[in-house]
């Protein structure tokens, strides 16, 4: 018995993440998003902004579920035949409706921050902020999960705001800039990872006890 | 040794305490199901010892196990039973318990 008992149930989270399937395919959905909007600064049309203002949600929303059904059948038929399958808990009941409460309320404080903050900073500092707020979740995923690699990205995700706002690229410009260099991020982490994963794990056996 | 830690100490599950168990029961305790494979590289142990322990377990209903298919390849799926999750809880509580008194 090797592994540490205090260890065991962080690795268990983080088994989810160990193959980089995930990153790859969440960077794969926010590499397109930024490129979307590089085409609409391009293409520089007030009806397809108007268009893209209110399909975005719809696509980041049906591009979550893409995402989870993509990532469950890749892990179905590549990463449970060689490490093992787990199934985590969905939360229910009144867990389900406490997390639910705490992603509403973390979702008005952040619009209210960023509205508060634009009042004192000048509005070509935005991407820098977009840049922080993205570090943020990758640092409480990084601190939550235990992975370093995350904690790399939310470094990059700072680095990726501070240059928009630096070279004072305007709004779709600076989306472009930010969601494509963090796509692009994912994607790359997520690659080193499913190839450390191959790397480090066997082949699948035939047959389970 | 005080009268109150004996008691504490002769309480806690024996079948939770010895690590290889322990071990199995604290991953199942953060998931709703994981297989033998899983459990096999995250607990270092044998096939035979971790088929032995799975089933001391299964006897004590504290897990359930559930063999079934994928595509043509047997594969076998445990979970924490409902009282596996309470007597996990209750044993946490007693190690916080002992943890304290010591």
């Amino acid at each position: 018995m090797t592994a540490s008992i205090q260890n065991l149930t962080r690795r268990t989270y983080q088994y989810w993440y160990n193959d980089g399937l995930t990153e790859l395919a969440a960077g794969t959905l926010i590499l397109l998003i930024g490129l979307i909007n590089l085409a609409l600064a391009l293409l520089n049309s007030s009806m397809l902004n108007t268009i893209a203002l209110i399909l975005q949600p719809l696509v980041l929303v049906g591009g979550y579920f893409a995402i989870n059904g993509i990532v469950k059948s890749l892990k179905e038929r590549y990463i449970y035949p060689r490490t093992g399958y787990v199934a985590y808990r969905k939360p229910e009941g009144r867990r389900l409706h406490l997390l639910r409460a705490m992603a509403a309320l973390l979702g008005l404080v952040i619009a209210i921050a960023a509205a508060l903050l634009l009042r004192v900073i000048q509005e070509a500092w935005l991407p820098a902020l977009v840049g922080i707020f993205l570090a943020l979740f990758m640092t409480y995923l990084g601190f939550k999960l235990g992975l370093i690699r995350f904690y790399i990205l939310a470094g990059f995700t700072i680095f990726l705001g501070l240059a928009a706002a630096w070279l004072q690229l305007n709004d779709l410009y600076s989306k472009a800039f930010i969601y494509s260099g963090f796509g692009l991020a994912l994607i790359v982490s997520g690659s080193l990872t499913l190839w450390h994963y191959y790397q480090s794990t066997q082949p699948p056996a035939l047959e389970q006890e | 040794m005080t009268q109150e830690l004996r008691n504490d100490l002769a309480g806690v599950d024996r079948l939770i305490h010895e690590p290889a168990r322990l071990m199995i029961m604290t991953i199942l305790n953060a998931v709703d199901q994981a297989d033998f494979l899983y459990l096999l590289n995250e607990t270092g142990l044998t096939r035979g010892n971790l088929s032995t322990h799975l089933s001391k377990l299964e006897e004590a209903g504290y897990v359930q196990i559930e063999k079934t298919f994928r595509g043509k390849i047997p594969r076998t799926v445990c979970s924490l039973s409902e009282d596996g999750r309470v007597a996990f809880d209750k044993y946490r509580k007693q190690l916080r318990q002992i943890a304290g008194r010591i």
